[in-house]
């Protein structure tokens, strides 16, 4: 357990609601630049639209979001979404993949073609894909393209990376191999936020824990969680789906009723 | 070649010809990549109701003018604007939306004809193109929609490799999706309707899928699949015009088998490809 020199994310009272649901509810927390923060939290527990709103993509209803102290530089933001949505036909080359990774909306001419590209290629060889250059996206395992994506985000030499479940659908082997580069990230200044269902894999590699469940559940080192506080966790989901289904079988119950009742002419 | 500028219409279907092949060249890879196929072929189509309703507003002749070409623009935006309605909140599928709308705005463009034209039986110009026909300012039109897609791929081409990747990564890396999304919308309808002289509303699609998938086929990089996309379309309008000239047969279709021919070639080049590269399940002595 290390300690970071400056904290790059506060988020303060965050709450978001969408179409009338509580998404995340009153939500507080730190993270320091060279941190590695594993998120866990039940399905529909917020993960997910915690990483859109400190991405910007969703905007909190009540609450702020602070990117760095002036010591800990203007953030740079790398983004590693969920697999599931991606065109899986995708044609293009991973080398071409990763080198959207890079700033800008115009063509790349010239000597900054040359630095992408030599940059595209260094971050395929820590990732270990650099046979796999030239080869389609379509072509990859689901292993190589989480790593492919992951050398994406880090095109633009972010100080911050932000993982939506990447290691997912991936084997055991190649789960410990993604993280250990994480840590290596972690290590050299970046800080990480990762989501994961894997809790063994998240508590063995991050140095604190983030529970969700709607609202900030538990959060601290990562040697300090227990199965105890993971079954209250993700007991909470549990409790919440039961009380809804427990409102709808009350209302079903009185509708039922309402129908057996005699009607009084 | 020099029969095409012996005579002025000839000339002007050439000019036409070209500058439509480039417009769907150049946007046919990003309508492909970002799966609006479907989308593109019923904007096609429901263009003909734009068309029929500037005919039957300003009561002009089978040839559209400058204010009919404004008018179906117009429809043609409110079509997209509804299927964007219908297909938003999870309600309905936008392939479902798409193929709603476009079906109620050709069958309205068929009764307005019928009912400006009570004669009227000259819908396959409108369905095939009538390519000899294309006048000055049609050529004029077709150059403006050249250029500004030319300004829009060169100006966003990072953003638009970004967003036809995933949509989540794009938003997160400032790019402006929904202006994208907007401008490419717009700039499908404007060329159906431009194109609808050149090769007809339902031939129109083959130009703005076939030379993508060409191009997706081959290339593994955005700048080789435009590139391959944009040859194959001004290559295969000029054969088709070459052919038709030649053969005595409408330009529309002679174009469109031709840029087929073309995909065909470049589908069997692939597949052959990925046999030598892949190992199957199926052909498992190939696998090392």
């Amino acid at each position: 357990m290390h300690t970071p020199a400056c904290n790059i994310l506060t988020v303060e009272n965050l709450t978001l609601d969408l179409s009338g649901r509580q998404i995340l509810r009153d939500i507080s927390f730190t993270v320091g630049n060279s941190e590695f923060l594993g998120l866990i939290g039940p399905n529909g527990g917020g993960k997910t639209s915690l990483l859109r709103v400190l991405l910007g993509i969703l905007n909190p209803t009540i609450g702020q979001i602070r990117w760095s102290g002036p010591d800990c530089g203007k953030p740079r933001i790398g983004y590693v979404p969920q697999r599931s949505g991606m065109d899986k036909d995708y044609p293009l080359s991973s080398r071409e993949i990763v080198k959207q990774g890079a700033d800008g909306a115009l063509p790349l001419f010239g000597s900054r073609r040359q630095q992408v590209n030599r940059k595209a290629d260094e971050l395929l060889a820590r990732v270990g894909l650099s046979d796999h250059a030239e080869t389609r996206f379509v072509n990859l395992s689901g292993g190589q393209q989480r790593r492919l994506l992951l050398a994406r985000a880090l095109m633009n030499n972010p100080n911050v990376l932000l993982l939506d479940e990447p290691t997912a659908g991936v084997d055991a082997l190649g789960q410990e191999r993604f993280c250990e580069i994480l840590r290596e990230f972690a290590q050299q200044g970046i800080a990480v936020i990762l989501v994961s269902h894997d809790i063994s894999l998240v508590t063995a590699y991050a140095d604190r824990i983030a529970c969700l469940c709607v609202g900030l559940h538990w959060h601290g080192d990562a040697q300090a969680l227990d199965q105890k506080i993971v079954r209250e966790a993700y007991r909470c989901e549990l409790a919440r789906y039961q009380i809804l289904t427990e409102q709808k079988s009350a209302q079903i119950r009185t509708r039922e009723n309402e129908a057996c009742l005699p009607k009084h002419s | 070649m020099e029969t095409f500028f012996r005579y002025g219409f000839l000339e002007r279907a050439l000019i036409a010809g070209l500058l439509m092949s480039i417009t769907c060249g150049l946007l046919s890879p990003f309508i492909v990549l970002r799966r609006l196929s479907f989308s593109a072929d019923g904007l096609a189509h429901a263009s003909l109701g734009g068309l029929a309703l500037g005919i039957f507003i300003l009561n002009s002749g089978t040839t559209p003018t400058l204010a009919g070409y404004g008018i179906s623009f117009l429809f043609t935006c409110g079509v997209a604007a509804g299927i964007a309605y219908l297909s938003s909140g999870n309600r309905l599928q936008s392939d479902t939306a798409v193929g709603a709308c476009y079906v109620a705005a050709f069958s309205l463009g068929i009764l307005l004809l019928t009912a400006r034209h009570r004669s009227f039986n000259n819908l396959e110009d409108f369905f095939f193109g009538s390519l000899l026909a294309v006048n000055s300012l049609e050529c004029w039109l077709l150059g403006g929609l050249s250029l500004v897609t030319i300004l829009f791929c060169f100006r966003y081409w990072r953003w638009l490799g970004q967003w036809t990747f995933d949509e989540e990564l794009a938003r997160a890396s400032a790019v402006k999706t929904n202006w994208l999304r907007y401008t490419l919308i717009l700039l499908i309808a404007a060329t159906v309707i431009l194109s609808a002289k050149v090769v007809g509303i339902v031939l129109v699609t083959a130009l703005l899928i076939l030379p993508g998938a060409i191009g997706t086929l081959s290339g593994r990089s955005l700048p080789v699949i435009v590139t391959l996309s944009l040859v194959t379309a001004m290559v295969s309008v000029m054969l088709g015009m070459a052919g038709s000239n030649a053969a005595d047969v409408p330009p529309g279709p002679a174009i469109v088998l031709i840029v087929f021919s073309f995909f065909l070639f470049a589908f069997s080049l692939r597949r052959w490809r990925d046999g030598r590269i892949l190992c199957t399940p199926k052909r498992p002595w190939e696998c090392s």
